[in-house]
């Protein structure tokens, strides 16, 4: 098995490394509705209207484009496959990744649309 | 991996005595993807949250009215919290070795999995009393 990025430590360091992004920049959005609560449009807009704010939001959404392109990976590594499937498994291996490539890139792209 | 072996592939969950680590690993599996899913809504609400002001407390509006976007919500915070918490659980012992031995993973993830309930049940009380 190669995986994502060619081996399996690449991909172990990967998911890790995005997943403390992700993990870095929903504590920041918690925090900040938190402490602005209740939020009003202008605060929640003047946010994302911040620079540094957009670029934090692209690395997020970076971030959970690989982080989910992995993890959606190894679980079809291990349930759709031709020991639990039979000769289907390869193909609807292929669907889903299809269909799971189809989602991270449109609400990535779809997200860096919004933001920027 | 070449030579035959005899261990059984289709294991039944159901009647295995799972640790609190294997339930966690696959509740984190299940958090995860439906995050995956949920996220496609996420954006959707972030694109009308910031599109006008009138359109931001539309989308409050209909977070407070309509169940089902509601529960969705609630699902994708709860989510974030299990999976956050039990991936830094994971983090831990990928790279500082603590919690590695069925003792001390077993009273961590323990630990994260009384925390994430708690604070489910705070944001069901915020969320639906």
């Amino acid at each position: 098995m190669k995986g994502i990025f060619g081996s399996g430590t690449k991909d172990f360091l990967a998911v890790r490394i995005t997943a403390l992004i992700l993990l870095v920049y929903c504590i920041y959005l918690t925090f900040f509705v938190f402490h602005n609560a209740p939020i009003s449009f202008d605060v929640w807009e003047g946010l994302f209207q911040n620079v540094f704010m957009k670029i934090f939001t692209t690395l997020f959404l970076l971030s959970f484009s690989v982080h989910t392109w992995v993890g959606t990976w190894a679980i079809g590594s291990d349930y759709l496959t031709i020991a639990r499937m039979g000769s289907l498994g390869p193909i609807v291996n292929k669907l889903y990744r299809t269909l799971c490539a189809l989602i991270v890139g449109c609400v990535t792209l779809w997200s860096l649309i919004i933001i920027w | 991996m070449k030579e035959k072996d005899n261990r059984p592939v289709y294991l039944n969950l159901l009647a295995i005595d799972l640790p609190i680590i294997g339930i966690s690993s696959i509740l984190h599996r299940v958090s995860g993807f439906a995050l995956f899913l949920i996220f496609i809504i996420a954006v959707w609400m972030l694109d009308r949250s910031l599109s006008s002001e009138e359109e931001f407390l539309n989308l409050l509006e209909d977070l407070n009215s309509l169940v089902l976007l509601k529960v969705i919500f609630y699902l994708f915070l709860v989510g974030i919290v299990y999976h956050s918490l039990i991936g830094v659980k994971k983090i831990i012992s990928d790279f500082f070795g603590i919690g590695e031995d069925l003792r001390s993973g077993s009273f961590i993830s323990w630990i994260y999995n009384v925390i994430s309930l708690l604070v489910s049940i705070l944001l069901f009380i915020k969320f639906f009393i």
